[in-house]
Parts: C-alpha cells; sequence; structure tokens
C-alpha cells in the first residue's frame, strides 16, 4: 500500500533535515504506527504521506502510484483524522459534515453514520463550540470517514479521549482493518499503540531507528526472568531468575517449595521500555 | 471533482458563519449606516459652512465621500472577509480542506469573488444613495472595479499576518491607515503623490476625484490600479496558502 525509500526532508529555513533517510513498507490492511517523542518528525512524516509537504527528497509509492504523480484525486482514498480538531464552531457537527462531504465526488457516507460510529449521534445538532474536548477529536475522527477512505491516518487518534471513547476508537480502528482499510497512526500513546498497531516503526530525531510487531520488540528487547518475593514484612527477600531452565534452577525451586511465596512475576517488557531500551529517549 | 456543489456548500457555509457572528454583521452594517448618514450630512454641512461664510467645503467634497464610498466599502467588506478566512485558519478548517479533492483555489477564489463583488457593488450603491461628490456614473463604476481588489488584499493581509482575532484587529489598526494614504496623497504635489500608487485604493480613488473635478482623462490609472492590486495579492495567496498549512 505505501513504500517509502530514503524519504528526506528540510523545512525551509530550517538547519537540519526534520525526516533524514526514512524507508518503510506498510502493506494493504496493515496497521501501522509511528512513535516518538514531540519534534521526532512523526508529523512531518505524516505530512508528506498526505501531500501537505513538497519539496521532500527520496520515493514515495502509494496505491501503486508515485505520490508525485497523484494529483487531488488522491483525496478520494485517504482519511485523514489531524491531531487538532477543524471543525467550524460557530456550525452544527451535521453542518460540518455536509460541508466537507460537498467537498468529495463520489460516494460518501451520511453525516447520521458516520456520528454513530464515533458514538456522537445524539449531538449532530449542536453546535460544536459547545462540544467538549473529546466530542471535538471524535467528530474529527468522524469527519475523516465520510469518503470510506482506504487508506485513513491517524494523528493521536485518543488525544484527550476518555478510557472509555479510547477503547471505542480502538474498536473502531480494527473494525475498519478488518473491512481491508490500511490505518498509519502517528501517537506517543504506547498503550494504544501496543493495542492496535501491528508493526510499529520508533521516530527519534528524523530517524527510523526501529520496525516490528509490538509483540515481536517485546520478545527481542525485553528481559526473560522472573522475579520472586518471599520472606513477609519482617524478612523480604526478592530474587530473579531466567525464564530458560527454570525448572531445573534449584534454588528457584526450593524457595517455591520451602518459603512463603509473596509475590511471581514475569519481567515482561513493555514498548515503552523497548523505545527507551533502543533509542535512549523518552517519549514524554 | 463536482465544483458547483462544492462551490454551493462553501457559499452556503460561508454565509451561515457571517450570520451567526454578530460583530461581522455589525461591521457590515456600519458602512450602510455611515452612507446613510452622509447623505444628509454632507448637503447640510457644506450648507452651514457657506451660510456662515466661513469654509466652502466643495472642493474637498469629492475627496471625502471617496474615502467614505471607496475606501471604507472595500477596506470593511475585506476586513469582514479576512475575519471569516481568519477563522477558517484559526479553526484549522482551511487545514481539513486541503486533505478533500477539492482545491484550497476553489474556496479562496469564492470568497475572494464575494469581496470584489459586495465591495463594488456597495461603491456603486452608496454613489448612489449618496448623490453629491459623485463623479458620472461610468467614473464610478470604474472607481468601483479598481478599488474593490483593496478588499481582496484587505482580507489575504488580515487572514495571513494576524493568527488569531486579537492579533487581527491589531493588525486591523496598522493596515486602516493605508485606506487613508489616498487621502493624504491628495495633498501632495506630483510627482510625489504618485508614492500613495503602491496602496491599490489610491487609484481608484483618483480616479473618483479626477472625474468628478470634470477632468476626463483618468481612464489610464485602471492599468496601475489593476497592477498594484496584482503585486499585493499573489504573494499574500502564496503566503496564505504556506500559513494554511502549518
Amino acid at each position: 500500500m505505501i513504500r517509502v525509500d530514503n524519504l528526506s526532508f528540510t523545512y525551509p529555513g530550517a538547519p537540519s533535515p526534520t525526516v533524514k533517510g526514512l524507508s518503510f513498507e506498510v502493506s494493504e490492511g496493515e496497521i501501522f504506527g509511528f512513535l516518538g517523542p514531540s519534534g521526532a518528525g512523526k508529523s512531518t512524516t505524516q505530512n508528506i504521506l498526505i501531500g501537505l509537504l513538497d519539496r521532500w527528497q527520496g520515493e514515495i509509492e502509494v496505491m501503486g502510484r508515485s505520490l508525485r504523480d497523484w494529483r487531488r484525486d488522491y483525496y478520494r482514498h485517504i482519511g485523514v483524522s489531524f491531531e487538532l480538531p477543524n471543525h467550524y464552531l460557530k456550525l452544527t457537527a451535521r453542518e460540518n459534515l455536509e460541508y466537507f462531504r460537498a467537498l468529495y465526488d463520489g460516494d460518501t457516507d451520511a453525516p447520521e453514520k458516520v456520528m454513530a460510529l464515533v458514538g456522537l449521534s445524539e449531538h449532530l445538532d449542536k453546535p460544536v463550540s459547545a462540544y467538549s474536548k473529546g466530542m471535538k477529536n471524535r467528530l474529527t475522527l468522524a469527519r475523516s470517514l465520510l469518503n470510506r477512505p482506504s487508506l485513513w491516518f491517524l494523528d493521536e487518534p485518543t488525544s484527550g479521549l476518555d478510557p472509555v471513547n479510547a477503547v471505542h476508537v480502538r474498536d473502531l480502528v480494527k473494525a475498519r482493518q478488518a473491512q481491508g482499510v490500511t490505518t498509519i497512526i502517528t501517537t506517543h500513546d504506547m498503550l494504544i499503540a501496543d493495542a492496535l498497531c501491528d508493526r510499529v516503526g520508533f521516530i527519534v530525531d528524523g530517524e527510523l531507528v526501529e520496525v516490528g510487531a509490538p509483540d515481536d520488540l517485546k520478545r527481542r528487547y525485553g528481559r526473560r526472568e522472573v522475579e520472586i518475593s518471599w520472606g513477609g514484612d519482617h524478612a523480604p527477600r526478592r530474587e530473579r531468575f531466567p525464564l530458560d531452565g527454570l525448572s531445573e534452577q534449584p534454588e528457584f525451586l526450593r524457595i517455591l517449595r520451602e518459603e512463603t511465596v509473596t509475590s511471581l512475576h514475569s519481567q515482561e517488557t513493555t514498548l515503552e521500555d523497548v523505545f527507551v531500551q533502543v533509542t535512549g529517549r523518552s517519549l514524554r | 471533482m463536482s465544483h458547483p456543489s462544492a462551490a454551493r456548500a462553501i457559499l452556503t457555509t460561508d454565509a451561515r458563519r457571517l450570520l451567526r457572528d454578530r460583530f461581522l454583521l455589525g461591521a457590515s452594517a456600519y458602512i450602510l449606516v455611515v452612507a446613510l448618514a452622509l447623505r444628509w450630512l454632507v448637503p447640510w454641512l457644506q450648507a452651514e459652512l457657506l451660510a456662515g461664510n466661513r469654509v466652502d467645503i466643495t472642493p474637498f467634497v469629492p475627496l471625502g465621500v471617496s474615502y467614505f464610498v471607496v475606501v471604507n466599502a472595500s477596506v470593511l467588506t475585506g476586513m469582514v472577509g479576512g475575519f471569516l478566512l481568519l477563522e477558517s485558519r484559526e479553526e484549522r478548517t482551511v487545514k481539513a480542506m486541503l486533505v478533500t479533492p477539492t482545491p484550497l483555489s476553489l474556496a479562496l477564489g469564492l470568497l475572494s469573488a464575494v469581496v470584489f463583488l459586495t465591495g463594488a457593488l456597495t461603491t456603486l450603491g452608496l454613489s448612489l444613495a449618496l448623490g453629491v461628490g459623485v463623479p458620472s456614473t461610468a467614473a464610478a463604476i470604474t472607481s468601483a472595479l479598481v478599488g474593490a481588489p483593496m478588499g481582496i488584499v484587505m482580507m489575504l493581509i488580515l487572514a495571513t499576518v494576524a493568527s488569531n482575532k486579537v492579533e487581527a484587529f491589531a493588525v486591523m489598526k496598522i493596515t486602516g491607515f493605508l485606506g487613508l494614504v489616498p487621502i493624504g496623497a491628495y495633498f501632495l504635489p506630483e510627482p510625489l503623490q504618485f508614492l500613495a500608487g503602491v496602496v491599490p485604493v489610491y487609484w481608484a480613488c483618483r480616479i473618483w476625484w479626477t472625474a468628478a473635478a470634470g477632468d476626463p482623462g483618468w481612464a489610464w490609472m485602471v492599468l496601475p490600479g489593476l497592477l498594484v492590486s496584482i503585486a499585493w495579492i499573489v504573494p499574500l495567496l502564496r503566503r496564505f496558502r504556506d500559513a494554511a498549512q502549518r
């Protein structure tokens, strides 16, 4: 669906490139996440892919065609949900959606349908100025689905959402994937990336330093250990043992047999730990 | 791309936004109120001053009228358009439009056309309503058409230089001086006066005064008037597009 080769981009007047030699591929129907701290180059990469930035170097192929060859018909196929809401506040959600719907030719979905997808059906005729931050973000998502995109770009899709709605968004992305939609997510939320993405790419200082499936990365960079605690409050003890060959560790087996075990945890790593380990940088 | 339906949606949406904004509605009504007031005020003032044997303001009436009719009509319509455009930038709907099949140039072109036509028609309507200090119909129409692009310039300056409405009011105060430039230039000798020609509406005002004074040699002023407007509009459009993408 997307093939990027040696992509670089420098903002006019900037002393150094924001994106440096990025190469990656995204398959049809895949959910691919760009992870990185603020200013890492994630949004710049997304803005290049959605055609908002030009004068980039390298090769980008989207849906079998060079991005440079696409004209405005590109936007019939893609949906973009920006990080910050883009709505006319004085208009109702219905008026906003009808307006943007009219900017597309071809088949589009009715405002009622896309609002139902994001759980905002009851608020269709309310002015957007009366919406909460989370509702505005969900309306942005709804708008990005108007043209039934086959390639969907989401920038921080769960930003400002409560946990329940964040789960709804996650389910919505998964449901779209089941219909064959390819999704590119830009986020610094490791939980959403871990839960949603088939593969993630870590971007730091404009460079793609690692790409892989979240589980693979966690396995590769995680510690295969188990931590066991025993001894109660007066003489607490704790020790770690390698997971490999655990059943043949005499000390581990002795603790299990003779001591009062208070906790036993496998030392699985999180995606955030992997990110810190790979990049030496925090996501915050 | 089905431009007619997109154009309809853009115009309807802009109209809705204007009608739901008390400030912009007030600004739209202001110019009509001023024109109606002038309709009665200018002849009264003229008679009062002459009766008192103090000053004959007759030679300056076309100058004053050109400010209220030509400059105000274009600047105020430009301000209304500028606030609408700035709001689209501030609410990031322009950016959202950039990722649809409809080109931004359609929305900008439509808004510019509305600002141009409203400015020109307002100038013509006001000159009909005023009746004093007004040149021949041909000159009034020409002046209206040459002056109306100033509205587009004002619209783009507001929407490009300011990044929010608070900044827009500050920008408006500064750009308000642009409208006074032709009036100040009137008192300057030529060729010094031509320095004011960098302000697009100067040429429209000059057409107005020249024709109102009975001088038929105003036709050549159309070309510099249009060229100066284009010289402002083209780079401002580029800057607006860049600002919208951010």
